[in-house]
């Protein structure tokens, strides 16, 4: 009994960090195109269907966050959550090579357009901030909801 | 009751010393032969040969690489003695960043191609040696920032020789100002320029700025009439700064008096009215200086001469090289950083040379070194570090805030400068650093005061 609640506690879990994950990413790289189409307005496409996508996760996010913090799935949390500093690192860490990869996809392989004008500073800006507020986000959400929360 | 909750301390240090390896002691004159260290490749020579040499970016990352290995060694042995335990987190935080900068050496790019100045398109390849040297250089910052944190911080319980590194660099600087006035300015440069002993003349404004620090430190320690002397020092060393046209520093320097200016005058727990008056009549000074700078006029021309226009002159410069650098980042370089790479790309699109192009911006550094992730790294550095110092210091605000000032102009310091935010391997970074998490409990002379 208990190695099967174990087994489901680990499925959710992963299920969780993939979302949480798909979202960090999403969210990065709609702030790199966004930065694009302020330069150069040639992603509304990709720009669109990405925050889309990031909506999606985030309501997803919002059912999850709930489930992971009550009975038997918040209770296994904890030991999670006590390392909630490394784990919001890792997470945007690894957003960031996921979204460096999405990107290398929309701007070099899938819609190769060449830039009128450079967005690098404003990119960057933008990323750099996401990046900040992504990490403080997964910081907050590894903490938890009501009883459960550390 | 006072005293006797400050006897109690008293014993605490005494019997926490008791239980703390020897090599603690040893931690101040390592991190004096490190600032000797870093400021080798920072000095004149007569024969330019050698700076020339180590200057090199190839021969320049090895060079860091000796140095961080012998931190690390130094490190270790610090470690082996407290047999200290590392938080688990950090440790591991340490060990992805490790790992991510690892899978970054094969993301970057090592190949650009490039208009060329015949309008021919051509490929320029990064050599091996260079892109060696340049990860020496982004490991060597990673193994002096997991020192600082967690091994060199011991120093703190270790108070003896603890005033070794101030002195140390209040000397060389008290040193450096002579030179600077018998050698005179350098003749060539659109502005006046002092460089002392020094290639150029923001490292020495480095070793004042740090200086200004060691004085406030010092001043801070001791009591009766050498307290004066060091306060003397620090105003000394902003009015040299300014003399010696080292605008950078100068206003650096000018923020933080500014700010323990502030920070005194709205303290309601100061009741020392002089210290209040002199505070206000100092603030009042400032403003009145800012004031007269910035009117037109043949006073502010002269004082522009001293204090704005290597300002002037290196903002403009470095603004379009922060401009170039970050205008050919696109796709995916905008979230892992550039790499070795992005110092060259500058050149070779801008200038069509294939030199080496520093950033002189700590922030901009940083980021070529690893895009968001070292940002966001550093960052949660910063925090973590100031936060662990305010808790070591809870009991002395007034020391909290002073090494906060010098901390926050730092920052504005990194912005001109080469120096890469806190922790890493170059010589103001290694001061402060040293100072904010390694620099003992200062309480001791206060105990003597009561």
């Amino acid at each position: 009994m208990s190695k099967q609640k174990n087994n489901l506690f680990l499925y959710w879990l992963v299920f969780f960090l993939l979302v949480l994950l798909l979202q960090a990413t999403s969210f990065l790289v709609s702030l790199y195109l966004l930065a694009e189409i302020l330069r150069n307005g040639n992603r509304w496409i990709a720009f669109g269907v990405v925050v889309f996508v990031n909506l999606l996760l985030l309501l997803a996010i919002s059912f999850l966050n709930e489930k992971m913090s009550e009975g038997f799935l918040g209770s296994a949390m904890q030991k999670i959550r006590i390392s909630r500093f490394t784990a919001a690192f890792l997470m945007v860490m690894i957003a960031s090579l996921l979204g460096a990869l999405l990107v290398y996809f929309i701007d070099d392989v899938i819609y190769p357009s060449v830039a009128l004008t450079p967005f690098g500073p404003i990119a960057v800006l933008l990323a750099s901030l996401g990046a900040v507020l992504e990490f403080a986000f997964a910081y907050c959400l590894f903490q938890g909801q009501g009883i459960s929360r550390l | 009751m006072k005293s006797g909750y400050r006897l109690n301390d008293c014993l605490l240090i005494e019997a926490k010393n008791d239980r703390a390896p020897r090599v603690n002691r040893l931690i101040p004159f390592f991190l004096v032969f490190l600032l000797a260290v870093l400021l080798l490749p920072r000095l004149s020579y007569p024969d330019h040969t050698l700076a020339d040499w180590l200057n090199s970016p190839e021969v320049n990352g090895y060079y860091w690489l000796a140095v961080g290995v012998i931190t690390l060694f130094f490190a270790f042995f610090v470690w082996h003695k407290n047999r200290a335990e590392i938080p688990l987190h950090y440790g591991l935080m340490f060990l992805w960043v490790l790992l991510f900068t690892f899978i970054l050496a094969f993301i970057n790019e090592n190949a650009f191609r490039y208009l060329g100045a015949d309008g021919v398109i051509q490929t320029f390849r990064l050599p091996l040696l260079a892109r060696l040297a340049y990860e020496a250089k982004r490991m060597d910052d990673l193994l002096f920032c997991f020192a600082f944190l967690f091994l060199f911080s011991y120093a703190k319980n270790e108070p003896k020789y603890k005033n070794i590194v101030p002195y140390s660099v209040l000397l060389f600087a008290l040193a450096s100002v002579i030179y600077a006035f018998i050698k005179g300015p350098d003749s060539a440069g659109s502005y006046l320029v002092y460089s002392s002993f020094f290639s150029g003349n923001e490292d020495f404004g480095k070793v004042l700025f740090a200086s200004a620090f060691a004085s406030a430190l010092l001043a801070y320690d001791h009591l009766g009439a050498l307290r004066y002397v060091f306060v003397v020092l620090i105003v000394g060393f902003v009015a040299l700064s300014g003399v010696l046209a080292l605008a950078i520093t100068f206003w650096s320097l000018v923020l933080v008096s500014f700010l323990v200016g502030m920070a005194i005058l709205f303290n309601q727990k100061a009741e020392n009215r002089a210290l209040k008056t002199g505070c206000l009549f100092y603030v009042l000074l400032i403003a009145v200086f800012i004031v007269l700078i910035a009117i037109p006029s043949s006073l502010a021309d002269t004082l522009r001469v001293y204090c704005g226009n290597e300002l002037a002159a290196v903002f403009s410069e470095r603004i379009t090289l922060w401009s170039h650098y970050l205008n050919s980042l696109s796709s995916w370089r905008v979230f892992l950083g550039d790499g070795a790479l992005g110092h060259y790309r500058i050149s070779l699109a801008y200038g069509s040379s294939t030199a080496f192009t520093p950033l002189e911006n700590g922030a901009l550094e940083v980021y070529d070194n690893g895009g968001l992730v070292y940002l966001l790294f550093y960052f949660l550095v910063i925090v973590v570090g100031v936060f662990r110092f305010k808790k070591r210091e809870e009991k002395s605000r007034s020391f909290f805030a002073v090494v906060l000032a010098f901390s926050c102009a730092f920052l504005v310091f990194t912005i001109f400068s080469d120096e890469r935010l806190f922790f890493s391997s170059n010589f103001l970074s290694l001061f402060l650093s040293a100072i904010l998490l390694c620099y003992p409990h200062h309480q001791d002379p206060m105990i003597d005061e009561e």
